[in-house]
């Protein structure tokens, strides 16, 4: 929040993509991919690049849950809310991240060191329960396994 | 598509989403009909018929499956019709009675989001959106804005803008387009002057500015309350701009002027009679002439006036009170540029509809323009070709506008400067052979010299790349279109811009395609028909003795002279040297338009007689001995020009207020009783008199014109009213000199360089647009927009208080930072509801406009501590 963009970097980043309408979608990724989340005015940039109107980017942007609007953590956690996940203790891994982060669902802390989140289902039942910090998955979680695993968070 | 078919012959599927000028998305899924042969339920809107296809449009699964659907679109809809403001509009609603669904039974999921807006135009109110899209469609594919998009999914998902800001804050320029085409309540027009819907529509043509877009007015009780686009139209379709739609309440304002006033000696204006007012006109303006004689009466016309009543002008001034000194307003916005295009081409207009051809284009040329604000329609065109038909777009303006983003070259030059730039491009296309040789050689006065000519020229002058870029954007066969507005027509070189144009176009081999964007709504109609002081009706060109004799038969006056008479600001400069004793305003608020207000204001209460007519009482002090109310356009019959040359004509569908009658009339009676009655009854009388007298318009009929779109003006001969030969026509280059003089230095103790900027709340004078309560919020302070390095130089931010001051005058205005503006400028409203150009700006030396882009002013900050 707040923060300047570096429209630099963003042009850099543009640069390795035709400005083709079915680029938007990878462009998004691209740019949240450095910059950790889509800065409000990424938005104008990315849409005079596409030669799209900034509502479209928009429009795209607000869609698809997997890009977002606000600075995130260093390092993002989802918890798996699904259903296999909540036969073999989901509620645990959630409450115990949740006491670890002291975040609510969808928030970021202070220092930018986590976010966390809660998602529907990670696809990987049979790990179940489950959470994914940033690309890494971790099955079979407890309690103890899990504080573990945060404490050794950068 | 399914439904095209369905519509074709006659079959009527529901619709909801679906609108013909936009493409279909199948949102609505409300026109669901069956496939025979696999009994799938298809939406026909978007399903593309195959061979062999068997539809059911109304079998018992169809119809069954369109209720499910309007059932469910219902059931978070709120459904309290009866205070809605859509009322019987509201498709939503009609759809429902025709399928007999009200209260659907289900649990709605309600989405109560109401959004308040700052804007004075539209409200949204998302709770009763049935998410269609079309405002989505309409925003983007037809205006060509793109403000607003699908946000957010599911439930959620609403039609937003980029950063879900209010439309204000977005880049909005309320057209309105949205609003006409929602199929409920979720977008409707703020603080309408009434909350019913019209009960009657009849067809009309805006009176805002030249474009002359066609429109529907709503009507209660013969007063207008509304207005609204209609598709067809080849001049806006569907399209109107902020005035169109949200302005068209002034001309039911309480504050027209519905009672005759007269002034005895120095007191104040009183309500009289038409009779006593019409005789009191009579009576002072017989003692002028018998006095001194029929020279020293002036009549200055307004660029509002109808056809009919600007031709009644000029045959009053010449024919019958015998003074030569008439001219039209227009002299201020677009004289320099009339008198260039008549010179080259002996008309003013294209001979062929040009509006509809920018789509087309392959590159747009726009010179000293700003459409976006001037001609708010034709500027959607040019975003339409840019961004859909991938025209190029150069653009010759200092000023950043909103169509700058779109431009594939920028030239930044000021407008005094763009000469020799359009010289070195003529000189680039013939280098470069992109020009049309053959078109030039046979149709162009002394064509092989024209080209030789520019093949020597401005030789060893270096040439700039982004020239060469222009040149071959423009030459070589492509489509190019030249557009140019009143930056142009106000400046010191206009004359000489306007011609170049010209040049530039026949070199392209396109004299069709110059369009000069006329602002008033009838002043290519005023120009077209002689009102200039050296002029007779049907002429771009001072008259002869041949037009003379034309016009002392038709006209049974054998003394009309040849004269040369004042024009406009020659006029007023009379009246101040007492040399003018009488002086009649037809349509004219002089404060809102004359220069240097003070000293006009003085100029003015020297003459015996001043006689205003006018729809609402006058900017700043009124110096009328007699004032008379008049009718708005929509309130008597007349014919229109538009800046392409459409003749277009407004049948009465209003009654006027109170006593106002209708100019025409008062011109007419005004005759009658100076003893020279013309016998014209009617509107369709003196226009059937313009068709024989000027042969532009001959082949017109009053039933065409009064059709959608009208009918173009023809060739003037040339470019003489009366000359019907068809000989074959030569265009006639300017030939650019071999140089050209700089423009000079600022002094300076004013080193600010003034650009007036037409208003998009307030075109033309801004006499009628301040009127209407909504525009009216716009410019109610004076304000100047200047870089932001410049604002910091002399001690001013965003808001502070500046004052101007010009060798005339002085005027206080608010600082808007801006950085498109250039450094050492000022943009300043060219009307508006303050005025403060006028008051700045001096009377011009010899001949108007004064060269307005020579007006350098000082600038202190006023800030008090």
């Amino acid at each position: 929040m707040g923060q300047e963009l570096d429209l630099e970097l963003l042009g850099e980043i543009l640069k390795q993509f035709q400005p083709v309408r079915e680029n938007l979608i990878p462009v998004l990724q691209a740019v949240q991919e450095q910059f950790g989340y889509l800065h409000p005015d990424a938005v104008g940039p990315v849409a005079k690049f596409m030669k799209i109107f900034p509502s479209e980017v928009a429009g795209v942007i607000s869609f698809y849950s997997q890009f977002t609007t606000t600075p995130r953590g260093k390092n993002v956690i989802r918890v798996c809310r699904g259903t296999a996940c909540h036969v073999r203790g989901g509620r645990t891994v959630y409450q115990t991240v949740r006491k670890f982060t002291q975040l609510e669902d969808g928030a970021t802390s202070e220092d930018m060191r986590f976010t966390f989140e809660t998602v529907a289902c990670l696809g990987a039942c049979a790990l179940s329960p489950v959470m994914v910090i940033n690309k890494a998955y971790y099955g079979k979680l407890n309690a103890g396994r899990i504080e573990a695993v945060l404490k050794n968070l950068p | 598509m399914i439904l095209d078919l369905a519509r074709q012959v006659g079959v009527e599927i529901p619709t909801l989403c679906y609108h013909p000028l936009l493409e279909s998305s199948g949102a609505c899924r409300l026109c669901l009909v069956e496939e025979g042969k696999t009994g799938r339920l298809l939406t026909s809107c978007v399903t593309p018929i195959a061979d062999g296809m068997e539809v059911l449009t109304h079998s018992a699964n169809a119809v069954s499956a369109r209720r499910g659907v309007l059932e469910l679109i219902l059931s978070d809809h709120p459904s309290a019709c009866v205070v809605c403001n859509k009322g019987n509009e509201c498709t939503l609603r009609s759809l429902a009675k025709e399928h007999g669904v009200c209260d659907p039974d289900m649990e709605p999921v309600r989405r109560w989001r109401y959004m308040a807006e700052l804007n004075p135009f539209i409200v949204r109110d998302l709770t009763k959106c049935v998410l269609c899209g079309r405002c989505i469609r309409v925003c983007r594919d037809f205006e060509a804005v793109g403000v607003v998009e699908y946000i957010d999914r599911g439930y959620s998902s609403s039609p937003g803008t980029a950063h879900r800001s209010s439309l204000d804050e977005s880049d909005c320029n309320f057209c309105g387009s949205c609003v006409a085409i929602c199929p409920t309540d979720a977008l409707a027009e703020k603080d309408r002057p009434s909350f019913s819907s019209g009960k009657d529509r009849t067809p009309g043509i805006c009176s805002y500015c030249g474009t002359g877009c066609h429109l529907e007015y709503e009507l209660i009780d013969r007063a207008v309350v509304g207005a609204r686009g209609v598709p067809g139209s080849p001049v806006n379709s569907l399209s109107l701009c902020v005035r169109g739609h949200y302005g068209q309440d002034a001309l039911s304002t309480a504050e027209r002027l519905s009672e005759p006033l007269i002034r005895e000696g120095t007191g104040d204006l009183r309500e009289a009679s038409w009779e006593e007012a019409l005789g009191g006109v009579t009576r002072r303006l017989g003692q002028v002439i018998e006095q001194f004689g029929p020279d020293s009466v002036g009549i200055i016309v307004g660029a509002q006036c109808s056809n009919e009543e600007v031709y009644l002008a000029v045959r009053l001034a010449r024919g019958l009170l015998g003074t030569p000194h008439i001219d039209t307003i227009a002299r201020f916005t677009s004289g320099t540029v009339a008198d260039g295009l008549a010179a080259s081409l002996s008309r003013i207009r294209p001979l062929e509809p040009f509006l509809e051809r920018i789509q087309e284009a392959e590159t747009i040329m726009l010179m000293g323009a700003r459409p976006d604000y001037t001609h708010p329609v034709v500027a959607r065109n040019i975003r339409r070709a840019v961004s859909q038909g991938g025209a190029a777009l150069v653009q010759l303006d200092p000023v950043t506008t909103t169509l700058s983003p779109l431009a594939r070259i920028r030239w930044r030059e000021r407008i005094d400067e763009l000469p020799l730039g359009l010289a070195q491009l003529m000189t680039e296309i013939v280098t470069g052979k992109l020009h049309d040789e053959s078109f030039v050689l046979n149709n162009v006065v002394n064509g092989e010299e024209f080209i030789s000519d520019l093949r020597g020229q401005l030789r060893g002058v270096p040439v700039r790349s982004e020239i060469k870029q222009v040149a071959r954007l423009i030459g070589g066969g492509r489509k190019s279109l030249f557009l140019f507005g009143s930056r142009v027509a106000r400046a010191t070189q206009g004359y000489v811009l306007s011609r170049l144009l010209v040049d530039l176009a026949l070199l392209c081999g396109q004299p069709d395609n110059v369009l000069f964007l006329f602002e008033g709504c009838n002043e290519v109609g005023a120009w077209e028909l002689g009102c200039a002081p050296d002029r007779l009706p049907g002429s771009l060109v001072s008259m002869d003795r041949e037009a003379l004799e034309f016009f002392r038969t038709a006209w049974g006056r054998p003394d009309i002279a040849l004269k040369r008479g004042l024009d406009a600001m020659g006029m007023i400069r009379a009246a101040e040297k007492g040399e003018l004793k009488a002086l009649l305003f037809f349509g004219v608020d002089p404060l809102a338009v004359f220069p240097d207000t003070e000293r006009t204001q003085k100029a003015l209460s020297m003459p015996e007689l001043v006689v205003r007519t006018g729809m609402f009482s006058a900017i700043g002090e009124e110096t009328a001995h007699i004032v008379l109310p008049i009718a708005a356009m929509t309130e008597a019959d007349g014919t229109y020009v538009s800046t392409e040359g459409r003749v277009q004509r407004v049948s009465k569908l209003a009654d006027p207020p109170g006593n106002a009658r209708p100019t025409a009339r008062f011109i007419l009676d005004l005759a009658g009783m100076l003893g020279f009655p013309l016998g014209f009854v009617t509107a369709r009388d003196i226009f059937e008199e313009i068709t024989r007298t000027c042969s532009a318009w001959s082949g017109l009929t009053w039933e065409a014109v009064g059709k959608m779109g009208g009918m173009l003006l023809g060739n003037s001969g040339n470019g003489r009213g009366y000359a019907k030969s068809g000989s074959v026509r030569k265009w006639v280059p300017y030939s650019p000199p071999d140089s050209f003089v700089a423009p000079p230095q600022p002094p300076p103790d004013r080193p600010w360089k003034v650009y007036p900027e037409a208003q998009t709340a307030h075109p033309g004078d801004g006499v009628v647009s301040g009127r209407s309560s909504r525009l009216a919020r716009f410019g109610k302070t004076a304000s100047v927009r200047m870089h932001p390095s410049d604002a910091q130089r002399i001690g001013a931010k965003n808001g502070t208080w500046v004052l101007l001051r010009s060798e005339v005058g002085e005027a206080k205005a608010r600082v808007i930072e801006d950085l498109e503006v250039p450094l050492s400028g000022l943009v300043i409203p060219a009307a508006g509801p303050r005025y403060i150009f006028q008051r700045l700006l001096p009377w011009p030396e010899e001949y108007c406009p004064p060269g307005w882009d020579r007006i350098y002013v000082s600038v202190a900050s006023e800030e008090e501590e």
